[in-house]
């Protein structure tokens, strides 16, 4: 039983890593102000009714590889009380490509459900 | 069972060993920021709560020290620096590796980058020097502490922003976010970290030594490209104006005419290959004098 589960975290794990990037650019496109990690984390975890495929960790390194590629921007806002936070906002670039991407995903998502036979969810 | 975030942020520390240097910083600063901001607010919203169950929760929404150290090597792997560097593969001849500096992007930026550092060393220095000698008269007085204080955090301002700058135009990966100080610390507390962290010192250091470095590498470059411009402009120039090109208030012969946009040339690309060459040993150095250890 340990081993499917093993196995099923593995999988879980490999889908996320392929769509960590298009979940949070998607949430910072309907961010109306720039956001930082532990918000972020906390709108998707609203969002998804905690139903998370991925550890909150493994959010920063994916802002940060976005901000790489110039899809998302950032600031850091000293603060007196608390520690300097990093806010993330995104570009017009980003909103571009978020846009390829979704198309991508739509086109993945088809792809799938014809495959698994997944016409039940659409009646 | 982890009990406490600073034993969390040791083991992550530990897991991350072998990283890039900016990448631990960043890691560890990113996790201790989430971890305490989650844990206050978990305390705030549940105050009777234990605070161990409350941290075994946070961390296991936020990953354990293995798997948040294996997502920033993925990371890691596949970061590309803002400008590729052309990498001159061992079956080019030389002459080409030679000639293909030209369209590499790093080495024009490098040479950007020491053409800005007078400016920046210039800031740095006059900060240092100005403020310094104030400050360290002051602290006879009470209110020489809070200002040594800001001093220095002024300092991991500017160690951040020429991060930044190095980063851009040099490549070499450095820190995105300030060093993480606990919120609740008392001020005395942060004053006395601000003090004992070495990084302070070596980035008080580095700012004061890229004074007299970037006047180096601004007269560097300004003179070679200036005596490559001139080499390749001077036939042209000659042509133009029937002026013949003098060296040391002697006409130059005839013949040595035509070679000069040659040896203007020659100029040019071994500057931008001096560029990238001193560009690689800065960011190395920038990064053992700004990021801490």
């Amino acid at each position: 039983m340990d081993e499917f589960n093993e196995i099923n975290k593995k999988f879980r794990k490999e889908l996320s890593a392929g769509t960590t990037a298009l979940v949070l650019l998607s949430i910072m496109s309907k961010a109306e102000e720039p956001m930082y990690g532990y918000r972020i984390a906390k709108e998707l975890e609203t969002q998804t009714e905690k139903l998370l495929m991925m550890k909150q960790g493994a959010l920063y390194p994916v802002l940060r590889s976005l901000e790489n590629y110039h899809l998302l921007e950032s600031h850091v806002d000293p603060s007196v009380s608390g520690p300097p936070r990093k806010y993330y906002r995104i570009t017009d670039e980003g909103r571009q490509i978020l846009m390829g991407w979704i198309e991508i995903w739509r086109e993945t998502r088809i792809f799938i459900d014809n495959i698994l036979g997944g016409d039940e969810d659409d009646n | 069972m982890i009990t406490s975030v600073e034993e969390y942020i040791m083991l992550l520390k530990k897991e991350l060993k072998g990283c890039d240097r900016a990448c631990i910083q960043d890691a560890l600063s990113n996790s201790e920021e989430h971890l305490h901001t989650a844990m206050k607010k978990r305390m705030e919203e549940e105050p009777e709560s234990d605070s161990n169950e409350v941290l075994t929760e946070v961390i296991d929404e936020f990953g354990d020290p293995a798997e948040v150290a294996g997502e920033y090597r993925k990371m890691e792997q596949e970061w590309r620096p803002m400008f590729p560097s052309v990498e001159a593969k061992d079956s080019i001849p030389f002459w080409k590796k030679f000639l293909n500096i030209i369209g590499d992007v790093r080495a024009w930026s490098a040479c950007l980058y020491m053409l800005i550092s007078i400016v920046t060393g210039i800031i740095y220095g006059t900060w240092i020097m100005v403020l310094l000698p104030v400050t360290l008269s002051l602290l006879i007085f009470i209110i020489g502490i809070p200002l040594a204080g800001l001093f220095m955090l002024s300092l991991r301002g500017a160690a951040l922003i020429e991060g930044r700058i190095v980063e851009a135009l040099l490549g070499t990966r450095m820190p995105r976010k300030p060093i993480f100080m606990k919120g609740d610390r008392s001020w005395w507390a942060k004053f006395k970290a601000l003090v004992s962290q070495g990084v302070t010192w070596k980035a008080m250091a580095y700012m004061l030594l890229h004074m007299a470095l970037g006047i180096i590498y601004f007269t560097l470059i300004i003179s070679l490209f200036s005596t490559a411009l001139a080499c390749i402009a001077a036939p042209v120039v000659e042509l133009i104006t029937h002026n013949s090109v003098e060296y040391n208030s002697d006409n130059l012969p005839g013949w040595v005419i035509p070679l000069l946009p040659i040896l203007g040339a020659l100029i040019l690309l071994g500057t931008l290959h001096l560029a990238k060459f001193i560009g690689k040993w800065h960011g190395k150095y920038a990064k053992i004098m700004l990021v801490r250890r």
